[in-house]
């Protein structure tokens, strides 16, 4: 993956120093996405690009309709508490309302992690059909920190994996998209209100 | 939510509290959870404290970590690893093993040690009790979008607006948009970013 360095992040991103430790104090940044790197001036902070410009964007994009507590409701994974009914959640863009009633049969109001996951398979239609995975329990994914993996195998059928961030696949198994449950949280969160 | 106090010397398990004064002496064997934590004399907490407000007139040590909202001290700080807070003022020292990030951070000290200090807006002057004094505040690296030093002995201070002032020796400064030099600072590099 590729990295960025701290002052990089801040010249793309225009974002202050003040700004960017708030956040991280605030724990919409986590700790461990901050990582010193020595150089030849002494110790760098470097993050992985594809982890840290999607979420800059997010807060970015939330920060002013937002408290920063509530951010942190979509983007931390320890925060679930709230619930969505039926017809909020038909109203997001990026909902596919048949996706959704399909999903949807058998409950009342949807969680966060609900609505993650009918978003991915409102996206991604043509490579992976939600009958199928009916019988699973997604409330089993207990943390925004995850990444969905949809994976092809050896004879072109396609799964959805939900792993962290470092997974590792069989090498017959080939990633064609790979994305953060965090950046779809933060997606939809700009999509309520 | 229980108060828990201490006159004279005690010690504190760890727990939620509402509100822990200690005025004597006292230490805290687990991790506090407090909306207030008070020390006026000395106290020293074995583990995670996470408080609103701090406030130390004495001294205080963490062998871990220390958040807090609000933090006023007069007299000393030390803490082991990370210090985080929104405001923190500090007159006396403060002593931080890893990372000090702190909003609206201002300290008046001449005998503090910082690792690594992070924030927006950072302030630190020379304690004036100590006379001819030629001590001072060692700080590795400094990095806030404004920045207001004296007196700092720093590898590397990166900020939008940098304002160095007398007694600094600093390796490195790196600044945005607005810089100041004191006469009596020694810098070795000013690098302007893009």
């Amino acid at each position: 993956m590729e990295m960025i360095s701290k002052k990089e992040l801040l010249q793309i991103t225009q974002i202050s120093y003040g700004q960017l430790y708030r956040w991280k104090r605030e724990g919409l940044i986590p700790d461990e996405w901050f990582i010193r790197q020595s150089v030849a001036s002494g110790q760098e902070t470097y993050f992985y690009k594809e982890q840290i410009l999607p979420r800059i964007e997010t807060i970015l994009s939330l920060k002013d309709r937002y408290s920063h507590e509530e951010i942190k409701q979509f983007l931390n994974p320890n925060a679930k508490d709230r619930r969505f009914t039926i017809s909020e959640a038909v109203l997001i863009k990026g909902i596919d309302p048949f996706i959704l009633r399909i999903y949807a049969q058998e409950k009342s109001d949807l969680t966060l992690y609900d609505l993650v996951v009918v978003y991915f398979f409102s996206n991604n239609q043509t490579l992976l059909d939600i009958n199928n995975y009916l019988s699973v329990d997604f409330k089993q994914i207990a943390s925004l920190d995850q990444f969905f993996y949809l994976v092809k195998d050896y004879s072109g059928k396609t799964y959805l994996i939900i792993a962290g961030e470092d997974a590792v696949f069989d090498p017959q198994l080939t990633v064609l998209k790979k994305q953060a449950l965090s950046d779809i949280s933060g997606l939809i969160a700009q999509e309520l209100k | 939510m229980n108060d828990c106090k201490i006159y004279g010397a005690g010690a504190v398990s760890g727990g939620t509290y509402r509100e822990v004064s200690i005025a004597g002496s006292g230490k805290i064997k687990g991790e506090i959870t407090a909306e207030s934590f008070s020390v006026s004399g000395s106290a020293k907490a074995l583990d995670n404290l996470d408080v609103k407000t701090l406030k130390v007139s004495g001294s205080f040590s963490a062998e871990k970590n220390v958040k807090a909202e609000d933090i006023k001290i007069a007299g000393s700080l030390a803490v082991k690893e990370n210090l985080s807070s929104a405001k923190a003022h500090i007159s006396g020292s403060l002593k931080v093993g890893k990372e000090a990030n702190v909003d609206d951070f201002f300290l008046k000290s001449s005998n503090s040690e910082i690792a690594a200090l992070h924030g927006d807006n950072v302030t630190i002057k020379r304690e004036m009790a100590i006379f001819f004094s030629k001590k001072h505040n060692l700080i590795e690296e400094i990095e806030a979008t404004t920045i207001d030093i004296e007196y700092v002995k720093a590898k590397r201070v990166s900020g939008d607006n940098v304002t160095i002032g007398q007694g600094c020796i600093i390796d490195t400064v790196e600044y945005r948009d607005k810089i100041t030099v004191s006469k009596e600072a020694k810098i070795d590099n000013i690098v302007k970013l893009g």
